[in-house]
C-alpha cells in the first residue's frame, strides 16, 4: 500500500456563460441547468489534470474531482499545503497575504489561461464532523 | 475435594480499589522491549491452597462444589503481597484466592527464576476476524502461561503464578444488551416514535428504495444480518481502505435507524474515513454516493459555518449537493449538535433536528440538536423536521449496533448514564444519537415516501415530510456560538424543530393521496373492432365418436329424495324491500352540471376527483396522529 499523501481537491467550473457558481450565481439545484459549464470546458478541464499526472475522480461535470500526490499538487499549483485537522490540508497562507485567507481554495493563477476561464474555484476538501455528539464532533 | 478449610471474615484484601473499565485509548498499543515484550505483564498469582492442592494442577477443574479448597489463608496472602511487592511488581488486586500482579519481563524472570517466551496462538480478532495475538508463556511448564515457583524464592509463598491470556473479543448478538436507564431500542422504539409502524403495516416499508448513506463505513452485525436487512458492498471513498471495517462504528450504528424507519430498503454504504477513522473528502464521497443513482443520500455530518460567504470548498460540496437534488435525489443532512450545520443549510436539503420522547411519549425539543435561522442563505430556517435524539450532556439514547471494539463502543463504555452507556466497551453495542441518528430516520421516512408515491420531486417530498409533521411545543434546541440560549420550541413551526417530530404514518397517507390516480377520460372513445373476431386454428370436431370408458347404465328404480321436496309458500317476502341506491352510486340522470362519474363497478367503488383528494388532504392534516396517544 502507498504511503505516498493523496491530496483530493475540487474544481469547480464556471457556467457556460461565464458565471462563477456560488459567486456571481448562488448555488441552488434550481440554478443548475443556468451553471452547467458547457461540455468543451469540462472535457478541456478534465483532460489538462488528466495530462498533468492527477486522477479524475468520477464523472466530471460542474465540478471535477482530482486527487494525486501532496507534490504534485505543491508543483502543479505552486503552493505549500500544511496537513490541518483531521487529516485535511490547507493552503499554506503564504501567497496570499492582504487578503482574507480561504484555507481550502487552491490558486489558479499558474493554470494555462484557457483553463484557469474555464475554471471558477479550486477546493481542498475541508474536514467535516460527525454530527453524533461533541465528544467527536468538535 | 473434600478439605474444608476455614473461611476468613474477610472477604477480599484490596490493596488498591477495583480497577474501573476504561475504554482503550484509540490507536495505542501496549508499549514493548526490544524483544516484544510488554512492558508490563500482567499475572494471578495463587498463595498456596487451604486444600493442599494447586489450583495449577494438570487435569484439575474447578467449579463450585470445590471451589472452597482454593481458598488460602489470609495471613499468607497478606505475606505474599507484601514478597510480590518487595520483588518489584504492581498488586492491583487480591482476593483470599490469588492477588494481580503487573511487572516487566525481568521482574517475572528474576522473582521467579524462569524464562518467558512470546508465542502466536490464534484469536478471534474485532469484526469476527480470526488473527493471531502474541502471548506469553515458560514453555517448561505444564500449563500454557503458568510460571512454577518451586525453583524461586516464593515457593513458600505461591503455588503459581498464571500469565494474562488474551481474550477473544464477545461476538456481538443480535439483541442489544440491557440497561436500566431510559433509551430507545432499534428497529422498535425508534419505528413507534417516528409512527413507522402502521406505515410498514399498510405495505409502505421502503421496499425498491436505495438509500446511499456516507459516513464512517460498514460493518457486519447479526442486528443486520439475522433481520435480513438488505446491505450493499461499501463504495470507497477517496482515502479510504478497508470496506469490511468500520473502526468507529457511526456509519453501521447510524444505518440501523434508517432500517428502523424503512426496514425493507437497500442500504448503499459509501465509505468517507480514513484508517484513523477521520472523515475525509467528503465531497468526493457524496460524489460517490450521488454517483450510484439512489433515491436518498443521507449524511450525518457537517460543517459548522455560522456566517458567509461560503469557502471554496463548501461551493463545492454545494454544487455536488444541488446536482444531486436537481437530477432527483433526496440528500438529507443533520444539522449539527450545537453547529451551525452545513450543507444542512442548504435550502434544497432536508435538514434534520431532533425531537427527545420521553418514556410516556411526550416529546420536547432536544437540548442536543441545533435549530437556527441561517445567515448564509436568507430566510433558511433549520431543521426543517426533526427525528428522535437524546439530551445533553452526551446524548446517550438509542442503543444501537456496531463493530465490537470500535471507537464509540469504547468511547461511550464505562461511565454511569447520562455519561456512559453502561455496556461493555467491546460487546457491539453503544448507545447514542444526536442529529446523526435523527437524519438517517428521516431518510428512511423519505423513501417510504417515495415507495407510495415515486413520481413526488424531492420538494415536494420534503413538503409531505413537515406539513405531516407533530408538532412539538415545548424545550429548547442546543445552544449555538452567537444563539447561547438555543432557540426554544413554539406552536407552530419553530427554530428549535422545524416542522416538528416527523410522522411516517401521516407522510405516507398523504404521499398516497398525491398519487391518487385520478381517473382520466379517454381523448379518444374506445371503438370495438369492426370485424367478428376469427381464431386463429378453427375448431374441429374429434373425428371419431367418443366411447365412454365405462359405458352409462340408467338406475334401475326411480330416485327418491331423502327429504321429500315441499314447493315454498308464495309468495316471497324480502326482510328488507329493496331501494335502488341514490346518488352518488349511479350517473346523474336529468339536468344537472354534466354527467357524473360514471356507473361504478361493484368491487372497485367509486375513483376520487381531485377536489376528493384535496379534501382528503386537509382531513388529514387537521386530525392529530401519535401512536403514544
Amino acid at each position: 500500500m502507498s504511503t505516498v499523501p493523496m491530496v483530493v481537491a475540487r474544481a469547480l467550473l464556471r457556467s457556460a456563460e461565464g458565471e462563477r457558481p456560488g459567486v456571481d450565481v448562488p448555488i441552488s439545484a434550481g440554478n443548475m441547468a443556468r451553471l452547467a459549464p458547457s461540455p468543451e470546458a469540462v472535457a478541456a478541464v478534465a483532460a489538462h489534470f488528466h495530462g498533468a499526472g492527477f486522477a479524475i475522480l468520477g464523472t466530471p461535470g460542474i465540478t471535477i474531482g482530482i486527487s494525486g500526490p501532496k507534490e504534485l499538487f505543491e508543483r502543479h499549483f505552486g503552493v505549500v499545503l500544511a496537513p490541518g485537522a483531521d487529516h485535511a490540508y490547507t493552503v499554506r497562507a503564504g501567497r496570499r497575504s492582504g487578503r482574507p485567507i480561504d484555507p481550502t481554495l487552491i490558486p489558479d493563477d499558474r493554470l494555462p489561461p484557457p483553463i484557469r476561464q474555464a475554471i471558477s474555484q479550486i477546493a481542498l476538501d475541508a474536514s467535516a464532523s460527525f454530527d453524533q455528539q461533541p465528544g467527536i464532533d468538535r | 475435594m473434600a478439605t474444608r478449610k476455614k473461611r476468613s471474615s474477610k472477604k477480599a484484601v484490596a490493596a488498591r480499589p477495583p480497577a474501573v473499565k476504561k475504554g482503550r485509548p484509540k490507536g495505542k498499543e501496549p508499549r514493548k522491549d526490544s524483544a516484544g515484550f510488554p512492558d508490563r505483564i500482567f499475572a494471578i498469582a495463587s498463595p498456596h491452597s487451604l486444600g493442599r492442592v494447586s489450583m495449577f494442577a494438570p487435569g484439575l477443574t474447578i467449579d463450585a462444589s470445590n471451589v472452597g479448597a482454593f481458598e488460602s489463608d489470609e495471613e499468607l496472602v497478606w505475606r505474599s503481597i507484601t514478597r510480590l511487592q518487595e520483588a518489584g511488581f504492581e498488586v492491583l488486586q487480591a482476593s483470599t484466592r490469588s492477588i494481580n500482579i503487573a511487572g516487566s519481563r525481568a521482574t517475572f524472570e528474576r522473582a521467579f527464576s524462569t524464562r518467558l517466551a512470546l508465542v502466536e496462538r490464534e484469536t478471534i480478532k474485532s469484526g469476527g476476524k480470526v488473527g493471531t495475538t502474541t502471548c506469553i508463556d515458560v514453555p517448561e511448564t505444564p500449563l500454557f502461561g503458568l510460571v512454577e515457583t518451586v525453583s524461586s524464592g516464593f515457593a513458600d509463598l505461591l503455588e503459581g503464578v498464571a500469565i494474562e491470556q488474551p481474550y477473544a473479543l464477545q461476538a456481538p448478538t443480535a439483541f442489544p444488551p440491557p440497561v436500566r436507564y431510559w433509551h430507545l431500542d432499534v428497529p422498535a422504539d425508534v419505528s413507534l416514535g417516528c409512527n413507522a409502524d402502521r406505515a410498514h403495516r399498510s405495505g409502505v416499508t421502503g421496499l425498491g428504495i436505495r438509500i446511499a448513506m456516507v459516513d464512517t463505513g460498514q460493518a457486519a452485525h447479526p442486528f443486520f444480518t439475522e433481520r435480513g436487512y438488505r446491505v450493499q458492498p461499501t463504495t470507497l471513498g477517496p482515502g479510504t481502505v478497508d470496506p469490511h471495517i468500520d473502526s468507529v462504528g457511526h456509519g453501521t450504528g447510524e444505518s440501523a435507524n434508517i432500517f428502523a424507519t424503512a426496514p425493507d430498503i437497500t442500504l448503499l454504504p459509501v465509505k468517507c474515513a480514513n484508517a484513523s477513522g477521520s472523515l475525509v473528502n467528503t465531497t468526493a464521497a457524496f460524489a460517490a454516493a450521488a454517483a450510484l443513482n439512489p433515491t436518498v443520500i443521507s449524511c450525518s455530518w457537517s460543517r459548522n459555518i455560522q456566517n458567509g460567504p461560503l469557502d471554496a470548498s463548501a461551493n463545492a460540496l454545494a454544487a455536488e449537493v444541488a446536482s444531486a437534488v436537481n437530477a432527483g435525489i433526496i440528500v438529507c443532512f443533520s444539522a449539527s449538535n450545537g453547529g451551525w450545520g452545513f450543507p444542512a443549510q442548504m435550502p434544497e436539503v432536508v435538514a434534520v433536528g431532533g425531537v427527545f420522547m420521553d418514556r410516556d411519549g411526550s416529546m420536547r425539543a432536544s437540548d442536543y440538536a441545533s435549530g437556527f435561522m441561517s445567515n448564509v442563505y436568507a430566510g433558511r430556517r433549520v431543521p426543517d423536521v426533526s427525528g428522535l435524539v437524546g439530551m445533553r450532556p452526551k446524548a446517550i439514547y438509542i442503543m444501537l449496533p456496531l463493530s465490537e471494539g470500535a471507537a464509540i463502543d469504547v468511547g461511550n463504555a464505562g461511565g454511569a448514564h447520562p455519561n456512559g452507556d453502561e455496556t461493555p466497551n467491546n460487546d457491539g453495542w453503544a448507545a447514542f444519537s444526536g442529529t446523526s441518528a435523527s437524519c438517517p430516520q428521516v431518510a428512511g421516512v423519505c423513501a417510504l415516501i417515495k415507495q407510495a408515491c415515486p413520481r413526488l420531486t424531492p420538494a415536494e417530498v420534503k413538503d409531505i415530510l413537515m406539513r405531516t409533521a407533530r408538532d412539538v411545543t415545548v424545550g429548547s434546541s442546543s445552544p449555538l456560538t452567537g444563539l447561547p440560549g438555543g432557540s426554544p420550541a413554539g406552536v407552530g413551526p419553530d427554530n428549535a424543530t422545524g416542522a416538528g417530530m416527523v410522522d411516517a404514518h401521516r407522510a405516507v397517507l398523504l404521499a398516497k393521496l398525491r398519487c391518487t390516480v385520478i381517473p382520466l377520460t379517454p381523448l379518444v372513445p374506445f371503438l370495438p373492432p369492426a370485424l367478428p373476431l376469427t381464431p386463429l386454428v378453427p375448431f374441429l370436431p374429434p373425428r371419431l365418436p367418443l366411447t365412454p370408458l365405462v359405458p352409462f347404465l340408467p338406475p334401475r328404480l326411480p330416485l327418491t329424495p331423502l327429504v321429500p321436496f315441499l314447493p315454498p309458500r308464495l309468495p316471497l317476502t324480502p326482510l328488507v324491500p329493496f331501494l335502488p341506491p341514490r346518488l352518488p352510486f349511479g350517473p346523474g340522470p336529468g339536468p344537472g352540471p354534466g354527467p357524473g362519474p360514471g356507473p361504478v363497478s361493484e368491487d372497485k367503488g367509486m375513483a376520487m376527483t381531485p377536489d376528493d383528494v384535496t379534501a382528503l388532504e386537509q382531513m388529514l392534516l387537521d386530525s392529530g396522529s401519535s401512536p403514544l396517544g
